[in-house]
């Protein structure tokens, strides 16, 4: 398994997908339900063999998006290219794509097989070979003792591997996924990440995934796209969208970031300078796109994770140390979490692994600490 | 490691307080028990003695034979000279094979009740999916519709078919003024006034229970369909359909059994030649003052029609359950 991973996390680069052909293509894509605009202008393409994840909060037109892909919802105005056809105006049971459903939509009525074998037989196909199909599908899933059961005799997880195995039965050219793992628990839920990853490398099938999560966009993605009020916000490999987001409201809806509010005091060459209230200090950035003048209002972001507590200041170049006290300590088994009061009143987060005996704990709670980060780590974001 | 300990105590602070709220529970859940108890009973004692002592009645009646008294029929358990005697008269039950107006009004009933639930179905199915998919506050107005007759008197409605069917009546005048007929056509006091009488009334007991399925159907199962392939028709015909066979039953079952034993709409809609149980039942029972002969037919309506359908119906809810 762990071999397989990190296989995967190889695949994961994107330089890997031929860049001519996209099989996906929005292009200029406009929904509006009445006067609520759910997708505005939505340009995306995604490419053959891509694990692609729509992250978003509720209402932010994820669904939408991938709905319309479906067929279940016609596009306001724009395009919809699936593999070099336009299928803007085709019904869903026309379009070479499958899709798994949120609440899974298995028949209640029919077997575990019965429900595989449907999407097959609306093609036509052989009696032979619709049932050696859907026993490769269960064998994928690793359902073949089920196939004669209904579906409320299933867990929910063995339905939801069903209706991956049913979404599959056709080999679409693009499988979709709405919230696939938003009804297990959290333990199923990350094994059943893997499997998934697992099966999308082995079937060669570009899927699209919509989630909320943004822990699951993460693992499973090849690349992301993160969306706001209908529009996509940053798109990128996680690891892109992760280390450099675009704006504030990116930086805090992927992953948990610290956020303080600072001033540019003057601009030379690529270097800008910023002074921040908050930290007490003054900070500087190499960043020559970076758009704002003097005087402008940016943030300064720094993940948790970056930051190091410890009792002295550090005098290492490029460190850079701000006082503190500790306020709270979360003990979270392999990390913990300290929650610190900088001199401005302004509240920190900082994540520290725990390597060592939890009982070697030397910080405790209204201990005089120190913050310290290397100025790299920090970000500078306009908004 | 200051948390397991932590976590320890709360379990065993949490297992004492279960404890003493199960003690608390106990007698309540008796009380509980009684409770429940109290108001199964209900049910069954107005089945009891609205139904079961009524058919007990009429069961005993069927047994005895026809006299010119009051009551009009012999008495079951007489008391002669310190004795009991019980007397049972299974002529009427004789009667029932070799008289044929009793097996073909059987015969007739079940099969206008079942053309009647058949149309019925035919016309309420696609109204039913009609409501159940309207949007919620057209819904809401049209299932009124649906309910509305129900607030004017039944007889009357029957009354106002006469009225339309008549030769002289709505119907014919029509018929008559665009051209179609020279003559009025009789449709009043045929077996075709008898079904337009049954489907009309008992049309709302066949939308309602569809209504209910369609409309709790998750629609997602009509997308799948939709996704893996299936045309609308398909997706009616495969998932649609056979889900809302429950409600189906459900319907079929309310239309059927009360049009079985339907008396008014025959004997004000139908011809003298329509024979139907009910009508049979009515005049054993009014017109030949025959109460035993009338209580046969009334049983053996009992156990040859309604029972099989109960039972049906049982293993139907049966198997549901088992789901």
């Amino acid at each position: 398994m762990n071999k397989k991973v990190e296989n995967l996390s190889a695949s994961k680069n994107i330089e890997n997908f031929d860049k001519e052909k996209p099989i996906i293509e929005f292009r200029n894509v406009n929904k509006k339900f009445g006067d609520f605009t759910a997708v505005n202008n939505v340009d995306l393409k995604i490419y053959k063999g891509e694990l692609f994840s729509l992250l978003g909060g509720s209402g932010c037109g994820k669904t939408t998006l991938l709905r319309m892909l479906s067929g279940f919802e016609n596009p306001s105005s724009g395009r919809i290219i699936l593999d070099g056809v336009d299928v803007t105006d085709l019904p869903p049971y026309e379009r070479p794509v499958n899709m798994m459903f949120q609440s899974y939509a298995l028949f209640p009525h029919m077997t575990v097989a019965k429900n595989i074998a449907y999407g097959l037989e609306r093609d036509g196909l052989p009696k032979q070979e619709i049932q050696s199909r859907v026993q490769e599908m269960l064998g994928l899933v690793q359902l073949e003792q089920f196939s004669d059961r209904k579906p409320h005799q299933l867990s929910g997880g063995q339905r939801q591997r069903v209706a991956l195995a049913r979404a599959l039965a056709k080999h679409p050219k693009v499988l979709l996924l709405d919230e696939p793992l938003g009804a297990l628990d959290k333990k199923l839920r990350e094994e059943t990440q893997f499997e998934l990853m697992n099966i999308q490398q082995s079937l060669g099938t570009t899927f699209v995934v919509v989630t909320h999560d943004q822990e699951e966009a993460m693992t499973l993605s090849s690349r992301m796209a993160v969306m706001n009020s209908g529009q996509i916000i940053q798109k990128g490999t996680p690891r892109e969208v992760y280390e450099f987001p675009k704006n504030r409201h990116i930086a805090e809806f992927v992953g948990s970031i610290n956020i303080f509010d600072a001033t540019v005091d003057k601009r030379q060459g690529d270097k800008i300078f910023v002074t921040s209230p908050e930290l007490n200090s003054q900070l500087e950035f190499v960043n020559a796109q970076f758009p704002a003048k003097n005087g402008n209002e940016v943030s300064i972001a720094i993940r948790p994770e970056k930051l190091k507590i410890k009792r002295e200041a550090s005098n290492e170049a490029g460190i850079i140390s701000v006082p503190a006290t500790v306020k709270g300590i979360g003990y979270l088994g392999n990390q913990s979490t300290f929650q610190a009061e900088l001199d401005s009143g302004k509240s920190v987060k900082v994540m520290v692994q725990n390597m060592r005996h939890s009982s070697d704990r030397s910080i405790n709670i209204g201990d005089a600490v120190y913050i310290s980060w290397h100025q790299q780590t920090a970000l500078l974001l306009a908004e | 490691m200051g948390i397991p300990e932590k976590q320890d105590h709360f379990r065993t602070a949490n297992k004492s307080r279960i404890s003493t709220l199960v003690r608390n529970i106990l007698p309540a859940k008796k009380a509980d028990e009684i409770g429940k108890k109290t108001i199964l009973a209900v049910p069954y004692l107005w089945l009891s003695v609205f139904f079961l002592v009524p058919f007990f009645i009429i069961f005993q009646i069927s047994f005895t034979e026809a006299i010119i008294a009051r009551p009009p029929y012999t008495s079951l358990v007489e008391i002669e000279e310190g004795l009991i005697q019980i007397r049972l008269v299974t002529e009427s039950y004789l009667m029932l094979f070799e008289d044929d107006i009793y097996w073909k009004s059987y015969l007739n009933s079940a099969w206008i009740a079942a053309t009647s639930t058949l149309i019925c179905f035919l016309i309420g199915y696609p109204m039913a999916y009609g409501i159940a998919r309207a949007p919620a506050h057209t819904r809401r107005r049209l299932l009124l519709f649906i309910i509305l007759p129900f607030w004017t008197a039944f007889i009357l409605r029957v009354y106002a078919w006469v009225g339309i069917l008549n030769n002289n009546g709505i119907l014919n005048n029509i018929l008559q003024w665009l051209g179609l007929t020279d003559t009025p056509i009789q449709f009043l006091y045929t077996d075709f006034a008898i079904y337009i009488g049954i489907v009309y009334t008992y049309l709302p007991f066949m939308i309602l229970p569809i209504y209910t399925t369609l409309e709790k159907m998750d629609l997602s199962l009509m997308e799948a369909s939709s996704d893996l392939g299936g045309r609308p028709v398909t997706t009616f015909m495969r998932i649609t359909l056979p889900l809302s066979v429950p409600g189906i039953i459900a319907g079929s079952m309310l239309v059927f059994i009360p049009a079985l034993g339907e008396f008014v709409i025959p004997a004000l809609l139908g011809g003298d030649d329509s024979l139907m149980i009910g009508r049979v039942l009515f005049d054993e029972f009014f017109l030949n003052r025959d109460w035993p002969m009338a209580s046969t037919v009334a049983v053996a309506m009992l156990i040859f029609l309604v029972a099989p359908i109960v039972l049906f119906n049982h293993f139907q809810s049966k198997e549901m359950e088992a789901k």
